[in-house]
């Protein structure tokens, strides 16, 4: 997002937030706008007309299987349903209307549309109709779900799927291999909790238009946070008002993320380590000082969208969950981990991590905890880096921080019982605590390596720059 | 009968867990945002929480959000037992 | 606490606050091109700022005060140095070469010392010709206490035409330097016009010198880091070198043969350089170019230039010499073709050591007796 982009979403959330009737509806609309209009250019061009439809689509039959029979009635749902069919023809009428500004793009023509709308639809009344559904049809929502994103997020499988898009159209593939499908890593993860909790059968229940609002809320496309669905409905249902506290709330978080995004980041982005400084790098300590300033412009790029998104939720009355907490200021890894994106590490937690401690702990001979948490630990960072994309350099990162776990776990045991006694004094804990923030922003700096550096040959290389071997 | 939740499951905490028998732990000492229990160990505090008093602690639920405390932690169990 | 802030009036004070702080900083003009890191927390640059295209390296900052204020000249000369300033264009600068490439580090790598002080050079040339946009940075550079400055020349230089960014960021210096010492410029009255309103002077009308200025600061880091000031992936191994072939037009500049090229070249830059240097003295040097062999070389020396204009430049700077009585030393052809890179002024590194050691005698006995 842009700063004009992020002025004009401003407006209409305090114009949306100050609706008293029809507030979710208005909301819901400006949502699956924001869907179409954010959307990133990229060939072919009807990408930005399709992402953001199927988005719509994926979601309102995620609904369709989620939702209890008694929240699925039509009446109750009938103006989500005409308003979500509404903004899809409304970006369909560009095609006479041609504003550039909004959508640079030939949409589709109108027979087009109606009739996917129409197949969609059929499907989606033919689901709504069969009433429950079984753990078999939410488990292969499941496995769709994590299929496309794996499809997506696979530099190999994007390409051959550009190839295959363009071969439909009888076109020369531009040797594409990432797919910019504005939200979807985010909307995919929302969509697999609801299916996560309906199974274990603690979904509440929701309505079209909030389940439709959880997922595209347009401050959280971009960037998140995830969130959970209960507790974003009932902020949705009990929205704060906007007074002056409500004002200067918004008004501090929005600023403070405009100032870590555009300035300190953008700032910092001019020096963060790349292919090209680490290639040329000559002298160890500065190199230190452009991996420091990597880490430092990721934080600030990701937590001051992440401000302004909790400022524009506010702005809307709704309340989104923090996603940082001073990360680098932590004393070890497991409290990093607790701060940094939080809810996508809350999100590992409930639906990975947990579940396969609990199965390793409780079984009839509990496996050993050494074991319990050397394994849950790697796969969980391994599975986290794969969410980023699905390259060796995100998995490699994700052992990198895995082992860094359970290391920082058998140690801190192992201290626990030999050093508490001693380190009690002030001054001795403070030490303790400044040395653990040091080592920890740089393990994790190092880790960043795999980020910034395009193999996992040239992180290497840069490691051993870094070291002063090389 | 609260108090007596609290008392077990504090011992169990200072033996089991943190390995430090002679520690006491107050009712109100935050036990996950502070770092007192990792991830791990709170699975082990859920699964002795069902074993002894008959209540799940759902994997969505072990969180600061959910409990935090002692206090917290025997009203969720109260709450549950009913 | 918090509900004693009134939101409106919070906004109100913000605008006031921020109209007063640009309003004063357009009134006090404050001299941020001077504020510099460099030779502070981060060793100065060898070459000036310039962006090779990639914006890694460098950005584009033009002011003279802060390019020079970010050049390691502008640390304070050591007792034991004898400090040659570089002036001239981008052959000087060394596009297509990195900075230990360029003509003053490999002087420097020589180690030349004479009277128990070390003769280090430094450059200061930058990219497009012009006597004025040179003898801007002559001005400026003399603060810091140059004993020789050896000053590169070429026809197109002498007979500047167009207002560069660079004329453009110095416009003050400029028209003062025009006036001073009566230096034809064609474009003169436009740069005149050019004079900033109050709201440029603003920190909004500002915010792109200003952003350059901070990214100049920032990428110190990289330059302690890297200690290059260019991407070499913009300038590929292979750059395409000069083609023994040239074009059959005799033109120079549009203008035909017989054209009197002497009225319009301003020698007076020269001489008003050698009397802002004062005891300082200046060596003027007639860069070498490439010479063409085949097709057409009988009309052109190679694509910049048609014989008649450069024999013309070449009699009248000889002559010029000899009145104004200035050291002078003319290398025109006197570097073989396949030393030069992707024009017919640019040398590759080679080059630049041959041209380094033609000049380097000269250099040490105006230095050392």
């Amino acid at each position: 997002m842009a700063i004009v982009e992020i002025a004009i979403l401003a407006c209409i959330a305090v114009f949306v937030g100050w609706l008293s009737k029809g507030r979710k509806l208005a909301l819901l609309a400006v949502s699956a706008l924001v869907l179409y209009w954010l959307q990133p250019h990229q060939e072919p061009v009807n990408l930005m007309f399709w992402l953001p439809t199927l988005t719509v689509f994926i979601t309102a039959l995620s609904w369709i299987i989620t939702a209890k029979p008694d929240s699925r009635g039509w009446k109750e749902n009938r103006a989500a349903v005409i308003v979500l069919l509404g903004v899809i023809t409304f970006v369909d009428l560009n095609r006479f209307f041609q504003f550039d500004w909004f959508f640079p793009v030939e949409t589709p023509r109108l027979q087009w549309i109606a009739l996917v709308i129409l197949l969609v639809s059929g499907m989606a009344f033919t689901l709504a109709r069969l009433g429950k559904f079984n753990r078999f049809v939410l488990m292969l929502a499941v496995v769709a779900l994590i299929g496309l994103l794996a499809l997506i997020k696979t530099p190999s499988m994007a390409a051959w799927l550009f190839e295959a898009m363009a071969t439909l159209r009888g076109k020369e593939a531009g040797g594409q291999s990432s797919l910019a499908w504005l939200g979807f890593s985010y909307v995919s993860f929302r969509l697999l909790h609801t299916i996560f909790d309906r199974l274990a059968g603690r979904l509440p229940s929701v309505s079209l238009a909030e389940y439709m609002n959880y997922v595209i809320f347009f401050p959280a496309i971009t960037a998140g946070p995830i969130d959970r669905v209960e507790r974003f409905v009932a902020g949705l249902n009990s929205p704060l008002p906007l007074d002056a506290e409500g004002w200067v709330d918004a008004g501090q978080r929005i600023f403070t993320g405009l100032f870590k995004k555009f300035v300190v980041a953008d700032a910092l982005a001019w020096i963060a380590l790349n292919e090209t400084f680490a290639r040329d790098a000559q002298s160890t300590g500065w190199l230190w000082t452009l991996l420091y300033a990597y880490s430092l412009r990721i934080y600030f790029d990701f937590s001051g969208y992440t401000d302004i998104a909790i400022g524009l939720g506010r702005l809307l009355g709704v309340r989104l969950p923090e996603n940082f907490d001073k990360p680098y200021f932590k004393s070890n890894l497991t409290q990093f981990w607790n701060s940094w994106h939080i809810t996508l590490t809350q999100w590992f937690r409930s639906y990975f991590f947990n579940p396969l401690t609990r199965a390793m702990r409780s079984t009839s001979k509990p496996v050993s905890l050494w074991v319990t948490i050397l394994v849950s630990q790697v796969a969980t960072m391994v599975l986290i880096g794969l969410w980023h994309g699905v390259t060796v350099n995100f998995i490699v990162w994700g052992l990198w921080h895995g082992c860094g776990l359970f290391i920082q776990n058998r140690w801190s045991e192992f201290a626990r019982a030999r050093f508490s006694a001693r380190a009690t004094s002030l001054s001795s804990q403070r030490l303790f605590q400044f040395a653990g923030i040091f080592l920890t922003f740089n393990f994790v700096s190092l880790g960043w390596l795999f980020f910034a550096l395009p193999s996992p040959e040239s992180a290497w290389n840069a490691m051993l720059k870094l070291a002063g071997v090389l | 009968m609260t108090e007596t939740i609290i008392q077990q499951i504090g011992s169990y905490l200072a033996s089991q867990i943190l390995k430090q028998p002679n520690r006491t732990i107050t009712a109100d000492e935050s036990l996950i945002s502070s770092g007192l229990i990792d991830s791990f160990s709170l699975m082990d505090v859920a699964l002795y929480v069902e074993d002894n008093f008959g209540v799940r602690i759902e994997d969505t639920e072990l969180n600061a959000d959910t409990f935090d405390t002692l206090t917290q932690l025997a009203a969720l169990i109260e709450s549950r037992k009913k | 606490m918090r509900s004693d802030v009134h939101p409106l009036r919070l906004v109100a004070k913000a605008l006031l606050l921020f109209v007063f702080v640009n309003a004063a900083y357009a009134l006090a003009q404050p001299p941020v091109s001077s504020l510099s890191l460099y030779n502070v927390m981060f060793p100065g640059r060898m070459r000036l700022p310039f962006d090779d295209g990639s914006s890694t390296y460098t950005v584009m900052i033009d002011d003279v005060s802060a390019m020079l204020a970010s050049h390691a000249v502008a640390k304070p000369k050591p007792e034991d140095e004898y400090r040659v300033l570089l002036i001239g264009d981008s052959s000087v600068w060394g596009e297509t070469l990195l900075p230990n490439e360029s003509i003053s580090e490999q002087w420097n790598a020589l180690n030349n010392q004479c009277n128990g002080k070390t003769i280090k050079f430094y450059n200061l040339g930058y990219p497009h010709p012009s006597v004025i946009k040179d003898l801007i940075i002559v001005e400026e550079s003399v603060e810091y206490d140059p004993d020789l400055i050896v000053w590169f020349t070429t026809l197109n230089s002498l007979i500047p035409r167009r207002i560069s960014a660079f004329m453009d960021a110095n416009r003050e210096d400029a028209l003062r330097l025009m006036d001073t010492y009566d230096l034809a410029f064609p474009e003169r009255e436009t740069l005149i016009q050019l004079e900033p309103s109050f709201y440029q002077r603003t920190i909004i009308g500002q915010r792109s010198y200003l952003n350059r200025w901070f990214k100049l600061q920032l990428l110190g880091f990289v330059w302690s880091a890297d200690r290059t000031d260019m991407d070499m992936q913009y300038f590929p191994e292979n750059v395409e070198g000069n083609s023994p072939d040239v074009e059959d037009h005799v033109l120079y500049r549009q203008m035909e043969p017989t054209t009197d090229l002497q009225k319009l070249m301003v020698f007076e830059a020269f001489a008003a350089g050698q009397e802002i240097a004062g005891v300082t003295p200046i060596l003027f040097v007639n860069e070498p170019m490439f010479i063409a062999s085949g097709e057409n070389s009988d009309l052109r020396y190679n694509r910049g230039y048609p014989r008649w204009a450069y024999d013309q430049y070449r009699e009248a700077m000889r002559e010029e010499a000899i009145r104004s009585q200035w050291k002078y030393l003319d290398l025109w052809n006197t570097i073989p073709p396949e030393y030069f890179s992707d024009t017919a002024l640019h040398l590759s590194a080679e080059g630049e050591r041959l041209l380094i050691e033609q000049v380097d005698p000269l250099v040490k006995s105006m230095l050392c007796q």
